[in-house]
């Protein structure tokens, strides 16, 4: 933990965001109080869209074993629910 | 996450209020729904929100799945696995439970545990994904729509 006092940090402000965004515990003195600075870090565009590609990947390879797991069980799905589509996916060539 | 629900940090939309009972039938082949697959597709391109007491609720539908046989332990890791990588943002809203929380507790006579869904839709101004009878039936009441994948 770093603890500043109101005039370290705002001479510092940018260097403890950045810190603070990392995880590092940052603690303002002012007016005999200490105050926690809390940031949350925003992915970037590129960042997102990279997450967001994981996890439609992640739901689709989930998704796959929930139509296994149904037909392990002995599940009837009802003729619209989306998993039959995956399981139509996996039945072999005739 | 663990963030007050105004600085999520996400760039996608906070989309809903997610019902851990919606995300724990993911592992119960016997409570497969349509509507529960379309929120699960729909989830990685929004975020959701959930109340602080979700994780535990959702480890207590795992425990009851698995002494029911509903469920196994291998699925239930299998589902966490692809939990981790998705939106899911816990608001951190426990200083209301023994205020507003109650209070819809005690007006819609539901269980407390299940009104911080409400409490937190109310508060945040959006939709509730659920498939539960009593929790929908307060959220209309309410005025809270339900989350439409």
């Amino acid at each position: 933990m770093t603890v500043v006092t109101l005039a370290e940090a705002q001479a510092n402000l940018a260097d403890l965001l950045r810190r603070a965004a990392t995880g590092e515990q940052i603690v303002i003195e002012h007016d005999g109080a200490r105050l926690a600075l809390s940031v949350a870090r925003l992915p970037t565009p590129e960042e997102d869209a990279e997450q967001q590609r994981r996890a439609e990947a992640a739901v689709r390879d989930l998704t796959r074993e929930m139509a296994r797991w149904s037909v392990e069980d002995g599940v009837v799905l009802p003729p619209n629910h989306p998993l039959r589509s995956f399981l139509e996916a996996e039945k072999p060539a005739a | 996450m663990r963030f007050p629900a105004y600085v999520a940090p996400s760039r996608r939309p906070l989309a809903c209020v997610l019902d851990a009972e919606v995300v724990a039938s993911w592992v119960v082949p016997q409570h497969f729904t349509v509507y529960t697959s379309a929120v699960q597709f729909r989830v990685p391109s929004v975020s959701v929100l959930v109340p602080v007491t979700w994780v535990y609720e959702l480890a207590e539908v795992f425990r009851g799945a698995l002494a029911s046989g509903g469920t196994t332990d291998a699925r239930i890791a299998r589902l966490l696995g692809t939990l981790a990588m998705l939106p899911f943002f816990t608001d951190d809203g426990s200083e209301h439970a023994l205020t507003e929380t109650l209070r819809v507790a005690r007006a819609h006579a539901i269980p407390v545990w299940r009104a911080t869904y409400l409490e937190l839709a109310v508060r945040t101004q959006l939709p509730l994904a659920t498939e539960s009878a009593d929790l929908s039936r307060a959220a209309t009441a309410s005025g809270v729509p339900l989350f439409t994948p």
